[in-house]
C-alpha cells in the first residue's frame, strides 16, 4: 500500500529554492541571507507541517474517522496553541471555499 | 495583512502556491499516524498556505533583531532567537539547540 511507504530523507523538506524566497520577502532587499538561517527555518518549518498533521491525525482517530480534512488541520492548531496562524487560516479556509463554491474544486 | 488574499487570487490559490503541496503532503506523512489515515485534497492546500505563513513569520521576527541591531544579514541566530522569544515556537526548543556548539540537525542521517 502506498499509504504506508516512508518518506525518503530528500522528501523530508520543503526546496530550499521555496523558502529562500518567502524568506526574502519578508526582509530588506539588500540584506543578506545566511545559509544557515535558510535551512533552519527549512527544517522548522518540516517540524511544524508534521507537528500540526499529527494533532490533526489523533484528532481523526479520536473520532474515529478515515481521513484528515483541513478543518481537523485548523482544529489542531488552536488545539496546539497557534494563535497567530489559527485565526488566519481560519480566514483563509473560508475564503478558499467561498471562491471554490463558485470556480468548482481543484484537486492535488 | 498578509492573509488578505484577494478573490481573484484564492480562485488560481491551489495552482499557485508559494510551496508545492506533494512535498507538503509528504512532509505531513513523515508522522506514522498521519501515513495510516487518507489525506482529503483541501488538506495539503491548507497546510501549504499555513507554511507559508509559519516561514514568512518566523523571518519576519528575526529580521527585527536584524534590524535593530543595524546589521545586513540574517543568520541562523536570529532565527533562534525569535524561536525563544515566542510561545508559539516553544515546540522548536527541543529541536534546536540552545548553544551554538550542539552539532545541528544531521541532514543525512
Amino acid at each position: 500500500d502506498p499509504k504506508d511507504k516512508p518518506v525518503l530523507d530528500q522528501e523530508r523538506y520543503l526546496p530550499i529554492a521555496n523558502v529562500t524566497r518567502l524568506m526574502k520577502g519578508q526582509m530588506d532587499p539588500q540584506a543578506k541571507l545566511a545559509k544557515d538561517a535558510k535551512e533552519c527555518v527549512q527544517e522548522c518549518v518540516s517540524e511544524f507541517i508534521t507537528f500540526v498533521a499529527s494533532e490533526a491525525a489523533e484528532i481523526c482517530n479520536q473520532q474515529k474517522r478515515k481521513t484528515i480534512m483541513a478543518d481537523d488541520l485548523l482544529t489542531a492548531m488552536e488545539s496546539l496553541g497557534f494563535d497567530n496562524f489559527a485565526e488566519p487560516m481560519r480566514i483563509f479556509l473560508q475564503k478558499y471555499r467561498q471562491v471554490h463554491r463558485i470556480t468548482g474544486p481543484y484537486h492535488v | 495583512k498578509m492573509w488578505d488574499i484577494p478573490e481573484e487570487e484564492m480562485a488560481t490559490k491551489s495552482k499557485n502556491m508559494s510551496v508545492p503541496m506533494a512535498r507538503v503532503k509528504k512532509i505531513m506523512k513523515i508522522d506514522e499516524d498521519v501515513r495510516c489515515l487518507n489525506i482529503a485534497s483541501d488538506a495539503p492546500i491548507f497546510m501549504a498556505q499555513a507554511a507559508e505563513f509559519f516561514i514568512e513569520e518566523m523571518t519576519a521576527m528575526g529580521w527585527q533583531y536584524v534590524s535593530e541591531a543595524r546589521r545586513r544579514i540574517l543568520q541562523k541566530s536570529d532565527v533562534a532567537t525569535a524561536v525563544k522569544k515566542n510561545e508559539q515556537f516553544d515546540f522548536l526548543l527541543d529541536f534546536l539547540p540552545q548553544a551554538p556548539a550542539i552539532k545541528p540537525l544531521s541532514r543525512n542521517p
